[in-house]
């Protein structure tokens, strides 16, 4: 969380693993949708949202993940 | 209504977010063992730490399940929350007040009272802040177990017990450092299940023109149709909104909450500290588009039958509310439901969070420690304030189900605000720009400007007075003048705390300069920390005045 306390790792780092590991389901379950089709009810599901939006999560936690992995603060 | 239905998916999801979220209470407790830590988080954070932290306490159920709904009700009026409601006080505080919260050491704002004015000040406020956070905290509990209820199905009287059980469980593990913690992670799954919700809601309607195209005037400016109350959805004057909610409530949180301003008391130094709100202004503007925008997709829809968008309707009776997880619930596959569902959980987690471990700090320092054992040890003040989160938890169930009983959950809130919140900042500003005022004064201003405020809406509300009674030069239409009343009555008790304390201030005795040193403008301590000279890009101050430049443009563009 902040610089100072000896052996406690950057909050970044933290929020980097959630939004990564939350961004591989998200995009698991879209790419498992192409092959079993959901709610048909659900508007907008041939845009497939959650492959794209898994996707950005997964990048933005990705570049949080690896820049903050060593900042031990 | 039948549940939404949840995907392994998005099971999966929630387990990974409240497994995460407890191992990072385990995690640290061990970086937890002073009670400076605990109530303060050790003052060691960065300005990016306590910016993100100081906006995700603000971006609970209410702010944002909440305001989306009164945008259904009040149209673009409801944006004003996040401008006029929001900016000019948060510009105020990181670049005019900070440093006077800041150099004070105070563990707390009751603590500044006392320190400018004296020890009954500081128990006043600091009893009223505690009432406020049981009453704020009941709503938080009761929104998110209308989530739990209406939309997954579970057991009303189970989930709001769960979602206590489960605060009290990560606050009272590490304290503020633990709520500040969560609430970063928490900030960027809000984000993750809300900022795609407009983006599908746009693509759905056809465009941003089709708001334009679809609702009347009144609906879709922020100052045009402000010139009469029944020009507009809210019933509202331009004067009423400036005053009374960019004056008098706005300043009433966001200067004087200590919920949201003890994330700044946790910075490392004061340029950290006073850069926490200006921070948290852009991402405040930012959600505001979000959620107001929201709002206004699903007005679109709800004009359109064709659309087949309607709110939830309970005993004849429209769930603005609702407005949020139906959109999710029309919009969302799987995957992205367990991340919308997470995200309103989190949003509670962050609300409730601030709300607790400010409330611990406030009755620990401000009521146990000033008043019951004044020589308490550091770690008996540790141990005071986990049981002050059990307790306030637990009392937090209690004001759910007073919430429950109440109309609408916003209108509430600001009521709650004019009548606690509007008297302190009055005479904290009152008493940072003036040394004139007395301890006296400042005590019996804000005890006064309190029981009018709060023999107002007590009269209001057992009909002895008509809602309309505080609106200057407007009567009837009671049930939609309830948020207009409840800017006006944030403005008398305002005008009355000051009035009182000036008056009395002519007749009590003042405390002399070297005793408000430090804690009055003009009267700075020699001891103070200098701020670091940075270059412009850096300052708080050009900062701030760009954000206000965005915020200008926004009124005029919309008006």
């Amino acid at each position: 969380m902040n610089t100072d306390i000896k052996g406690m790792r950057s909050i970044w780092f933290f929020v980097g693993l959630i939004l990564t590991a939350i961004g591989i389901i998200v995009l698991a379950a879209g790419i498992f949708e192409l092959f079993y089709p959901a709610n048909p009810e659900v508007r907008l599901a041939g845009l497939h949202a959650n492959i794209w939006w898994g996707g950005l999560i997964i990048i933005f936690g990705l570049i949080y993940t690896i820049t903050n992995k060593n900042k031990y603060v | 209504m039948t549940p939404i239905p949840l995907s392994p998916f998005d099971w999966a999801i929630m387990i990974v977010y409240f497994a995460f979220i407890a191992w990072i209470g385990f995690y640290l407790k061990k970086f937890t063992k002073t009670d400076n830590d605990f109530f303060l988080a050790g003052r060691r954070n960065s300005m990016w730490v306590c910016g993100i932290a100081f906006m995700s306490a603000n971006m609970g159920s209410m702010e944002v399940i909440g305001y989306a709904g009164q945008s259904i009700k009040y149209g673009l009026y409801a944006a004003h929350f996040y401008l006029i409601g929001a900016v000019p006080a948060m510009l105020f505080l990181g670049v005019f007040m900070m440093p006077f919260y800041y150099h004070s050491k105070i563990k707390s704002i009751p603590g500044y009272l006392k320190a400018r004015f004296n020890e009954s000040s500081r128990v006043f406020n600091a009893a009223m802040f505690v009432v406020n956070m049981i009453l704020v905290s009941g709503i938080a509990l009761y929104l998110q177990a209308l989530i739990f209820h209406t939309f997954l199905g579970w057991n009303w009287d189970m989930s709001i017990w769960l979602s206590a059980a489960f605060v009290a469980f990560y606050v009272t593990l590490s304290g503020l450092l633990s709520a500040m913690f969560t609430e970063i992670l928490q900030f960027f799954l809000i984000w993750a299940g809300i900022l795609i919700l407009p983006i599908l809601g746009l693509v759905d309607i056809g465009g941003p023109a089709e708001i334009s195209q679809n609702l009347a005037v009144g609906f879709k400016t922020l100052w045009s149709t402000s010139n009469l109350p029944q020009n507009n959805p809210m019933y509202i004057t331009w004067g009423g909104l400036v005053l009374g909610l960019g004056f008098a409530i706005a300043f009433g949180y966001w200067t004087t909450d200590f919920l949201i301003i003890q994330r700044a008391f946790s910075a490392k130094n004061l340029r950290s500290a006073r850069m926490t709100p200006i921070i948290g202004s852009y991402f405040k503007l930012l959600l505001g588009a979000v959620v107001v925008g929201t709002g206004m997709i699903a007005l679109v829809l709800i004009n359109n039958p064709a659309s087949g968008f309607s709110l939830l309707v309970e005993n004849g009776k429209t769930n603005y509310d609702s407005v949020m997880p139906l959109l999710m619930r029309r919009y969302f596959t799987p995957g992205l439901i367990g991340v919308g569902v997470t995200s309103l959980l989190a949003m509670f987690m962050a609300g409730m969070a601030g709300n607790m471990s400010s409330f611990n700090a406030v009755w620990t320092y401000d009521i146990y420690h000033s008043i019951i054992n004044k020589n308490a040890s550091p770690q008996k003040l540790l141990q005071i304030g986990r049981i002050a989160t059990v307790c306030g938890i637990i009392l937090s169930v209690a004001g759910a189900y007073i919430a429950r009983s109440m109309p609408t959950v916003i209108d509430y809130l600001q009521a709650i605000s004019s009548m606690f919140l509007s008297p302190s900042v009055a005479i904290i500003i009152l008493g940072m720009f003036w040394k004139f005022i007395t301890p006296k004064g400042g005590f019996w201003g804000m005890l006064v400007g309190t029981l009018v405020a709060v023999a107002l809406f007590i009269a209001q509300e057992v009909k002895l007075i008509p809602v309309s009674f505080v609106i200057p030069g407007f009567s009837g239409a009671d049930e939609q003048s309830y948020m207009a009343a409840n800017f006006w009555r944030a403005v008398w008790a305002w005008l009355i705390s000051t009035g009182a304390a000036i008056a009395i201030s002519f007749f009590t005795q003042k405390k002399t300069d070297e005793e408000l040193r430090g804690f009055v403008y003009g009267l700075v301590d020699k001891d103070q920390a200098v701020e670091e000279k940075v270059v412009l890009y850096k300052k708080p101050e050009f900062w701030g005045a760009v954000t206000l430049v965005i915020f200008i443009i926004i009124n005029i563009v919309l008006w």
